[in-house]
This record gives structure tokens, sequence and C-alpha cells, in this order.
């Protein structure tokens, strides 16, 4: 690169937006954030997701400068805002953020509170106005300008914080868990709403949620996150279809899982599970008598009344059924000395009886192997 | 985890701002330490403490009589929780009004009160000694106001019982009444629920109260002064105001004396910190709010007849007096022919130095206020919010006036102001009175600041900061407008404070910033009682009117029930 150019103007078109490399925090001896590095390309959403005290949030307070690493860097379109010894203050970062409580400031109006990053920055009154007019259109808040926060709903106060952190077009949105405190059918209608807002305007994301379904529908990429660590970063599909450590398959859907051992003796390598065996994928890969578990989604594994003669799976008995309005669970004992007992989803229409018995078909092709 | 990074609260972001904070940290540590190490220093020279108590038989009275005062604190504490029990536990008729009454008599000023006391236990002329005596069979005069009696009976009815009222008001407000109940239903009658569980539980409060009582009756000054000074009885407050003013000064024994009195409060002030930090816990034990008001029988018109004696002997009596006084051509005479003239207000309005008075007044408590409120807000974030060094320190160190004599907080700023070339600017100047003011107030300030403070969610100053405003904008367009009511109930806190004070000013006054308090005080002591009536009713008016604005605004200090 020439000596001359300021890397702020002749910037590489493949700079990513957010680049956390080595994170790491902890809070009274505790690591909270370990060793975090992840990229974020411009026009990209990624999602933390993970369970709560994974530390997702606490790393999206670092990047916002709401607390110092204490190792580890984080650099926002190219400049480094934040390092055991730099530390750009919240304001200087140019992201914006919607907490998980919302904050909007109690004592302003929609409009003051959409116009405040303006107002810090400057800029003229006129311009503010047209800006906060143009985001209460975004955000279907129109005619509400002029309300107290305290006359909005819980699904309109959260588009006003939206609105204020979109104001000022920000290199970065950071959103906490913005969906969590809405109800079931509110909270959908957001998810869709923020995805037609973010393919809209481009904005790169980085999306904080606990919640799964949020993060498949939502994400371009996953980060899966556990105790300060990141187990698995990948699209949805990825993370989701080959998940990189039993945490991941068991966080980001449900998980049927079966414990057995590798046969070896047999044409081809299958796995033995109670006093049956099945194939399931990569089993060739372990020695024989190695002890592993088998784990399937309950999509994947069908309830047949009949075994399919030449088809790959296990007999069993039902002991219980449980109705879940929309589909049925089965509870089901796989025959064999170790009684382990799984849960398979059924069809309502072919209503099986308890004590009936059954046998589970798996896709072997989409089974997993996870050494014990 | 999210809770312990919620509680995190924002770096200060810029080394100027980081450096402007550490510097009010630092002179808020200097002003409020300066003045005991003015004292102490001072103490230790030489022959100082043989001359001050060996020597001195007056300066040994002047301890013995100021603990013997302070003895108002438990009986003023027990009428006072006797009172807000009433008051709040049971459907009274009539309540909300004397509720008001003791609220109002919070707020007046002392001296005034005193005026009337004067006028109706005075041994040659009190009228309640006249009426007394045309009875039969008394024959000289039973009251005397200027005695240990009288001092001890106008500091309890003007002040220390509607404090003690006000005080434990909330305390006995957040008692779970479930406690009372089950105590019912377990088969007790009222008055042995009362002995057996709330005076108990709410032991330590008293106690608490009692102690604060304590404290501050060992920094009263215009009561023993005008009452005492006669009958030759001095405290330590008197003792101290006269060592200073003779001429020349003994500031030494002054300062003596002072660290005397300094290492008595500070061990009281050290017990209360403590008994009120396990205080809280009683507090946290009880939910709070979920009572019901006792219903009793006809006894409740015995009690309310005998709460309206109570506002009527110390708020209605003495404020009517008090009037009356500034009436009459000769104070306490009403049996000359013709008593009632208006000369003293004439003489009293057309005299410049009264408008003059008036107008430093003004100046001192609306500079006091609104200086105060701001630097009390700063401190207060400082300690809550930030990350600086020393913030600690500052948070104990900002208590410190509170168990300091508002005579020895003066004396010894006055002290440093003569010793001190850079500061004798200050000299005599209403500047020196607005800072000692602000000085004085800083306990209440910063501490009901800092409650205030931390009732804000951390969110709202952070996602500010987020969307672009750095940590001093932040302050003023989303802190400062969040507690705006805590604003205005300091500034009147300080405002009346202000307006109100003798003793901490008395030292520092000079020609040119006389106040109407220092007025008043002048004229009562040199037996002008008629003018002082006068600029007592219109302080009090003042202090009366400010108090009643407040209220409409939801003062924060109260008695009044919370909005159901």
């Amino acid at each position: 690169m020439p000596a001359l150019t300021d890397a702020s103007v002749a910037r590489p078109p493949d700079e990513p937006v957010l680049r956390v490399r080595g994170l790491t925090k902890s809070f009274g001896g505790m690591r909270v954030v370990n060793d975090m590095s992840f990229e974020l390309p411009v026009g990209e959403v990624l999602t933390l997701l993970g369970p709560s005290g994974c530390g997702k949030s606490t790393t999206l307070r670092l990047i916002a400068g709401l607390e110092q690493p204490d190792a580890g860097e984080v650099w926002v379109r190219g400049r480094l805002v934040a390092s055991d010894k730099v530390m750009v203050p919240p304001e200087g970062r140019r992201v914006g953020l919607v907490f998980q409580s919302y904050a909007i400031w109690p004592h302003m109006t929609v409009a003051e509170n959409i116009g405040y990053p303006l107002k810090a920055r400057r800029i003229d009154r006129d311009t503010i106005a047209a800006k906060v007019a143009e985001m209460v259109r975004l955000v279907k808040l129109d005619g509400l300008a002029g309300r107290m926060p305290s006359e909005l709903s819980g699904g309109q106060q959260q588009r006003v914080a939206l609105a204020r952190a979109l104001a000022y077009e920000p290199d970065l949105l950071l959103l906490d868990e913005p969906l969590s405190n809405l109800d079931a059918v509110l909270r959908k209608e957001m998810r869709a709403q923020l995805r037609t807002l973010q393919s809209r305007l481009k904005t790169t994301v980085l999306y904080v949620t606990h919640d799964q379904e949020e993060a498949m529908s939502l994400s371009s990429r996953v980060v899966v996150m556990n105790h300060g660590v990141i187990e698995q970063i990948g699209p949805p599909d990825q993370i989701y279809e080959q998940p990189a450590t039993r945490f991941v398959e068991d966080f980001v859907g449900r998980t049927i899982r079966l414990r057995g051992v590798v046969e070896g003796d047999a044409p081809r390598p299958r796995v033995r599970i109670g006093s049956g065996a099945i194939e399931a994928a990569g089993s060739e890969t372990l020695r024989p008598g190695a002890a592993v578990e088998v784990s399937m989604r309950p999509e994947d594994v069908t309830v047949q009344t009949t075994p399919d003669p030449d088809g790959n799976g296990l007999a069993g008995c039902i002991i219980d059924v449980t109705y879940y309005g929309d589909r049925l669970e089965y509870a089901i004992r796989i025959d064999g000395p170790d009684e382990q007992v799984v849960t398979v989803e059924g069809e309502k229409r072919r209503s099986v009886l308890p004590g009936s018995r059954i046998h589970l078909g798996i896709d072997a092709a989409r089974t997993k192997l996870w050494p014990l | 985890m999210a809770a312990v990074s919620a509680a995190t609260p924002v770096s200060m972001g810029p080394r100027v701002q980081a450096a402007l904070g550490i510097t009010t940290l630092a002179l808020v540590a200097l002003v409020t330490l300066a003045p005991v190490l003015v004292v102490v220093f001072g103490a230790l020279e030489g022959d100082v403490w043989r001359e001050t108590f060996i020597a001195s038989a007056a300066n040994r009275s002047a301890i013995g009589y100021s603990l013997l005062l302070a003895l108002r604190a438990p009986i003023a504490a027990l009428i006072g929780f006797l009172i807000a029990w009433l008051l709040i536990r049971i459907e009274l008729p009539g309540g909300r009004f004397i509720e008001f009454a003791m609220w109002v008599t919070f707020f007046i000023p002392l001296l005034p009160v005193t005026l009337s006391w004067i006028l109706l236990l005075n041994p040659h002329y009190g009228l309640v000694n006249k009426a007394l005596m045309s009875l039969p069979f008394i024959h000289a005069p039973p009251f005397d106001i200027y005695s240990v009696g009288g001092i001890l009976w106008v500091h309890i009815v003007a002040s220390s019982v509607p404090v003690m009222v006000v005080i434990l008001g909330p305390a006995i407000r957040q008692l779970d009444a479930s406690f009372e109940e089950v105590g019912r239903i377990c088969g007790s009658g009222p008055l042995a629920v009362f002995r057996q569980i709330t005076l108990p539980i709410l032991a330590p409060a008293i106690l608490t109260g009692t102690l604060a009582g304590f404290i501050k009756s060992l920094e009263a000054f215009e009561v023993e002064q005008l009452l005492g000074r006669p009958a030759g009885i001095f405290v330590y407050s008197t003792r101290i105001y006269d060592l200073a003013s003779w001429e020349p000064p003994n500031f030494k024994s002054a300062m003596a004396l002072s660290t005397f009195m300094l290492l008595v409060l500070l061990l009281i002030a050290l017990a209360y910190q403590r008994l009120s930090r396990r205080n809280d816990y009683a507090t946290i034990l009880g939910r709070g709010a979920s009572f019901r008001q006792l219903r009793v029988g006809p006894t409740r018109w015995l009690i309310s007849a005998a709460l309206l004696l109570v506002v009527a002997i110390s708020l209605i009596c003495p404020l009517f007096m008090l009037v009356c006084g500034s009436f009459m051509k000769l104070f306490g005479f009403f049996s000359i022919p013709e008593p009632y003239t208006l000369d003293h207000w004439h003489e009293v309005l057309a005299d410049p130095t009264f408008l003059h008075s008036l107008t430093n007044s003004l100046v001192l408590s609306v500079g006091a206020g609104i200086a105060g409120v701001l630097v009390y807000a700063i401190v207060a974030y400082l300690i809550v919010r930030s990350r600086l060094p020393g913030r600690g320190v500052v948070d104990l160190l900002a208590w410190l006036p509170w168990s300091i004599p508002g005579i020895l907080l003066g004396m010894s700023v006055l002290w440093l102001i003569l010793a001190s070339p850079l500061l004798s600017f200050l000299y005599g100047s209403l500047a020196s009175l607005v800072l000692i003011m602000i000085v004085a107030q800083m306990p209440i300030g910063v501490h009901m600041m800092k409650t205030s403070i931390r009732q804000i969610a951390v969110e709202l100053e952070q996602s500010s900061r987020v969307c672009g405003a750095g940590p001093t904008r932040t302050f003023f367009s989303i802190v400062l407008p969040l507690i705006r009511p805590m604003l205005v109930s300091i500034f009147v806190i300080v405002f009346i404070s202000a307006l109100r004070d003798i003793s901490t000013i008395i030292f520092l006054a000079g020609a040119g910033s006389q106040t109407l308090s220092l007025l008043m005080m002048q004229l009562a002591t040199s037996s002008n009682l008629e003018a002082s009536a006068v600029i007592g009713v219109i302080t009090t008016a003042i202090v009366v009117a400010v108090a009643l604005l407040a209220r409409s605004f939801g003062l924060q200090v109260t008695v009044q029930r919370p909005s159901r």
C-alpha cells in the first residue's frame, strides 16, 4: 500500500467491519470471556448464541466500549478501539446498541430519543428533524413521535430503541437480546420486521441471543458460545447439521442420544445399541469395541409399527405418550439390558398406545458418532 | 454474570474528564477534612489542654451543660416515635392535618419560636406565668424560660419532636404489617403486639434516631445563646462563640474544646453509622407498603385531641405569639394601655440594613441551593458511577460535616481565612457564606443524591454513551433530568437551612454580608425583641412559603402518606 494513503479512505473492500482477536475478560477471578476471536464482514448478521452466563453479553459490552478487555483486541473499521491498553470510549466507536431493556429515556419524547445521537454529534436542527421523521416512518411509529415512552407498548418501545440506534447510521449495530422482553406473537412479528429492515438497510449487525430459533432465522453466521469460549462458528445450517461439539448439537436443537459400542466383525461397521445394532455415519473411522454415542435429530427418526425389512433401525416399546396439541411425543424404551429411553415425535393421526412394540427407522447418513 | 456486568459503571473516558473528576474528589476531601485538621492541630500546642480543661471551670461547665441538654434526644425520640406511630398506623380524625402541621414545624426556624416562648414563659411578663399567678394559691412565677428546663422545653417542642416524627415516619411505614397481624392471630391484644413486636423490631430505628438527635443537639446554638446566657448557662457552642469572639480571640482554647467535642461526636457518629447499616437489614426484612390503618373506637377522638394539643403547642401557639410580639409596643407587656403598634414594622421595613440583609439572605440561600445541588449531584455521581481512585474515601469524608457543629465549622474556616493570605479575599464575603453552607449541607445532599442516582438504570447512561454523547453531556442531559424531583428537594433543604442558619455563618459574615438570620439574632441579643420578632415573622413566612411550594412539587422529606 502506498505510504501516503490514508487507511480510513483507501479501505480495502474486504476489510471486516468488526474484528475481534483473543478477547478476554474476567470478573472477580472468573473468566467470563476467554480468548474470543471472530470477524464480521460488511452487511453480515452475526449472532452470538449461548446459554445465559456464557459471556455473549459481556462480549457485546466489550465491543460497545462499556467494559475494557483484560487482553485481546477489538477493531472497528480497521481502527483499534479496545485492548488492554487502548480504550476508545463508547461515544467514539460509531456503533449502535439496543439493550434488552431498551433503555429508552423516560424524560424524552420518542422524537427526542431518536434524535439524541444526532444532537450529540452537533448536527443542525433541520437535518435532525428530517432524519427523525425518516426513522419514525422506517420503524412504523408514524404519529407517535410526540409521545412519551410511558405511553408506548413494549413493541413500540423496542422500535424506538432500534430507530435511535440506527439514526446516525452506525458502522455496526449491536443488539442485545432485543426481542426477549416481548410476548411470543409480537416476538415473531418483530423478528420478521428486523429481517426486512436489515436486508433493506444492509446494516452490519452483531446479534446476541439465547434463542436458537432467532439465531437460525436472522443470521448469516452463528457463533455458539459456552463458558466464555467459542464452540463453533458457521452458517446456521452448518451449525445445525454438522455441530462441532455435543454442546452445540444440544443447544441449537432437540437431539436423540443413544449409547453403544462399535462392532468390528460385521461386513460393514455397525454400532451395537442394547440388543440391536444400527449403521451410523463415520463408524468405520473408529476401532471396534470403542464406546460411542450416536446422536440424531428427532425429525430424522421415523416411528414404524412394522419394521422396514432392509432398513436401519432399532426395536423398542412405548412407555409413555404425551399430547402437545400440534404433535405427539413418545417415550420409547429401546430393547436391551441397559433399557435406554428416547423421546421421539409421532404423527397424531396414527397414535399408538403405551405398551405397544415399535420400530425406530434411522437414517444412517444423518447420524453423528461421538466417541465416549 | 449479567448482573455483575450490568452493575459495572461506564469508564470515565477521556483523560481530561478523569482529571476533572479526581480534582473534584480531592476538593471535597480538602473542604471536609480541613476544618477538622485545623481544630485538631490548633489544639496540639503546649499548655492548651491544661489551660482549657483544668484551669477553666467555665469550659468544664460548658461541656457538662452540653451533655445534660443532650438528654432531650432520647426524650424526643420516644415522644416522636409514639406520635409517628399513632399518625401512621391508626385511622385518626384530622390525621392528615396533624401530619402536615408536624411537617411544617420541621422547617420553622428556631429563633422566632424562642421569642414566642419568651413571651409566654418569661419569669417577669410571661403570659402563662401571669395567668397562673392570678390563681389564689400561686404567688411566685412557676416557670422560668431562662433555665435548663426552659432550653430543653423550647428544643423538644419546637424541633426535636417534629424532627423525630419526620425521621421515624419512613421506618414505621416500611414495617410490614403482617408482622403485627401474625401477632394478633397468635392471640395477643393490640397493646401486647405493640410492646412485644412493633417496638422490638423498630428499636434499632429509634436508637439510630436518638443518636442522630444527640449529635444535632450538641451543635444547637441560638436557643442556648438567647436563653442560657442571661442565666449564666453556657454550652459548648456558646462558649466557643465567646472564646473566639473575644478581643483578642482565644482560638487555642476554642480549638482544644472543639477537639474534645469532635472526639465525642465522632464516637457517636461511628456508632450511628454501624447501627444504621444494621437498620437497613431490618428494613429489607419487611416488604413494606402492605399495611392497613387500624380502626379504634372512640379512643381515636382522644388521641386526635392529644395530638392536636401537641400541634397547638409546637406550631400554632408560637406562630401566633410571634406575630403578636411583632406588633407590640413593648415586648411581652400586654397589660399597658394600647399595647399594639405598627411602629416596629415601619422601623424594620424602612431600615436599609433590613433590605440589605434580606438581599444577602436570598443571594446566600439561592446561591448555596443552586451551587449545592450541582456540587452534590456531581460528587454523588462520581462516587456511585465512576471508577476513579479515592471515591470510597470521599464517600466517607462527605459524611464528616454531619457531625461537625456549625459553630466549629465556622470558626475553623474563619481561622483558615485569617491565617492564609491566599484566602484573605474571602474574608467577610458572601461567597465564604455560600461555600460554608455547601460544605455544611453536603452530607444530606450527597446522601440523597446517591440514593436517587442508584435508582437510575445504568443502561440509560450507557445508551447515551453509545449514542455518541460524552460523560459530561450524559450527566447533564440524561442523569440530571432523571433525578429532577430530587434536585428540587435538595435545593429546598439547602435553601431553608441557609436562610435559618446562624451558628455556621456567625463567625464569617462581615458588615457587608449580614444576613436576615444574623440581624434577627443581633436584635434579639441586644434586647430589641420587637424588631427581632418582625424579622422572625418575615423569615418564617419565606420558609413556610418555600416549603409549601416544594411540597406541591413533591418534596421528598415528608411525613406525607404515599399516594394510593
